[in-house]
């Protein structure tokens, strides 16, 4: 277990350091920054007027949702490289001839990743002490909402990542889970529009601002555990799929 | 005779296309064997085969004696391969790039070593600090042959490894192949025929994804020598004595190659029969004027391989 663990951490070592001598997470970091840093000042300017909301309800919960909506754009552009960069430079043979199994290399690439993107999240966390200046106590919902925001971001980037074993281009693997990801949201608008209440909650269920609400509210439940996981398994599955597929 | 790599039966089908159509393959250890054949007949199908990056559709594979198929974490470590294009991360330094791969195909801390040896066998060690991205193609080579060898496999597959590469570099990495025989069996797949009469133990020739000849290379020439041709320098070859060696029952033919002045001439003789006609060619060539030179002429692997795959 250990060593199978051991070849996961040496992958992640490798990407983490690609990624970071990379220019493109610091332009992405940037622009993040600024869109969050903006809409914060704008939410919590507006908050003065909403005198009938709390600080949560005025700004946590729409930042945290824009949050999330801003990653729908990010994820597939972090992952993009992912698999298209190794198949353009030849070296997935170099992975696929090594001790490394499917599950290790789609496993180390999804958590660098994501520790990418929990970076571009931490930079974030200079909103809840500016609203903590003003008295702001609900650190539980901070915590869940922090909780959602990269449990939400985590699914983004099991598509992206499948995406990016699909193409060999970067535009195409970007839009490709951009487009799935979009689809999944729109799920969610489809079920509010159903007049069929059961269906309309199956509907609603299968889309991931559904269970990332959940943690923004504070009510998470098992079921969204669930999901959450279910969801990452079965686009690393699609993925352990992609790969083998060249074996075929 | 210990085997390095043994292919039996093999077969690899796509749909539509069978690939592969029973290979059989045998390399010796501690030898360097040349795998030749035209585009598309088979080379880097078998080979992905033997690195285990593809299954075949039936058949055996064994790797040191293990059984490949079966057994095929073990076989990982005991096999490197170069590909055609080799695969190497442009942004990484030379010394981080080898120490990676090494940690991927062993696991083990206990066996990630200094690479500083196997840098300086394949000369590589005055690049060690620089971007692999930044090399000329003959070091990219280089640092690819390295990624094959980090991590100690026996058995080395190289997949085109001269392609692009100038004369130079040609001669560098002939050297090396050369120099890594010693610990290694190298299993070379190229389309530069004289290297590889240079430097081969063995050969095999594939087309179509069937092997047509294995062997040494003189035993895969002496099965093309059912027609034996001698070459001479004679100064008075004339046309009555053309006339003469044309009627004799064993002469195939007779060409004139190159007239060095008036009286020299360079000529082929090809001869039909297994029996050895040399001294009785000698003879009269002797005697109907001066022989200069006389030799047999041996085929030249470029000529063999162009018969094999016609």
């Amino acid at each position: 277990m250990m060593t199978y663990l051991r070849a996961i951490r040496i992958l992640v070592a490798k990407e983490l350091r690609d990624s970071f001598y990379s220019p493109v997470v610091y332009i992405l970091s940037a622009l993040f920054c600024l869109s969050m840093g903006w809409l914060f000042f704008n939410y919590l300017y507006a908050s003065k007027e909403l005198t009938d909301q709390t600080l949560t309800q005025s700004v946590l919960m729409p930042i945290f949702g824009n949050m999330n909506f801003i990653f729908l754009f990010l994820a597939p552009i972090l992952t993009m490289r992912s698999f298209t960069e190794e198949r353009k430079l030849h070296t997935l043979e170099l992975l696929l001839t090594s001790r490394l199994d499917h599950f290790q290399i789609i496993a180390a690439k999804l958590i660098s990743n994501f520790l990418m993107a929990a970076f571009m999240i931490s930079l974030t966390f200079i909103f809840p002490i500016i609203l903590s200046m003003s008295g702001y106590d609900h650190w539980s919902i901070v915590f869940s909402s922090y909780a959602g925001i990269l449990l939400s971001i985590f699914c983004y980037l099991a598509v992206g990542l499948f995406a990016s074993s699909m193409s060999d281009n970067f535009v195409v693997s970007a839009l490709l889970g951009f487009s799935i990801l979009l689809g999944i949201m729109l799920l969610s608008l489809t079920g509010n529009a159903t007049q069929n209440v059961i269906l309309g909650q199956m509907v609603k269920y299968i889309a991931i601002p559904y269970h990332f609400e959940s943690f923004v509210t504070g009510g998470m439940r098992s079921y969204n555990f669930v999901y959450i996981f279910s969801f990452i398994g079965f686009f690393v599955y699609l993925t352990h799929i992609k790969l083998e597929s060249r074996r075929w | 005779m210990t085997l390095a790599i043994e292919l039996r039966n093999v077969v690899k089908e796509y749909p539509g296309v069978v690939a592969l159509d029973g290979v059989d393959l045998k390399v010796k250890k501690g030898s360097i064997h040349g795998f030749l054949g035209p585009n598309g007949a088979g080379k880097s199908t078998t080979m992905k085969i033997i690195a285990g990056l593809i299954p075949p559709t039936s058949g055996e594979v064994y790797i040191g004696g293990v059984d490949a198929l079966k057994d095929s974490k073990a076989v990982k470590s005991m096999i490197g391969i170069l590909p055609e294009t080799p695969p190497l991360y442009m942004n990484m330094k030379v010394r981080d790039y080898l120490e990676f791969c090494q940690k991927i195909n062993t696991l083990d801390p206990k066996k990630f070593g200094p690479v500083d040896a196997i840098m300086q066998k394949c000369g590589v060690d005055d690049v060690a600090h620089r971007l692999i991205g930044n090399l000329s193609k003959g070091y990219k080579q280089r640092v690819g042959m390295a990624q094959a060898m980090v991590y100690g496999a026996e058995t080395i597959v190289l997949d085109e490894p001269t392609v692009g590469l100038d004369p130079n570099a040609i001669s560098e990495m002939r050297n090396l192949i050369l120099e890594l025989k010693k610990e290694h069996t190298i299993l070379l797949s190229t389309h530069q025929l004289h290297e590889v009469a240079r430097i081969c133990d063995e050969i095999t020739i594939i087309n179509k994804g069937q092997i047509l000849r294995t062997g040494t290379l003189i035993e895969v020439q002496s099965e093309f020598s059912s027609v034996k041709t001698y070459e001479f320098i004679h100064e008075d070859f004339s046309d009555e004595l053309k006339k003469y060696l044309v009627q004799q029952d064993y002469v195939r033919g007779v060409d004139i190659l190159h007239i060095n002045d008036d009286f020299q001439k360079r000529v082929r003789v090809h001869i039909n029969s297994d029996k050895d006609h040399r001294a009785e060619l000698l003879n009269y060539l002797a005697r109907e004027g001066k022989l200069l030179e006389f030799w047999e002429r041996k085929l030249e692997l470029e000529e063999i391989f162009k018969q094999v795959v016609q």
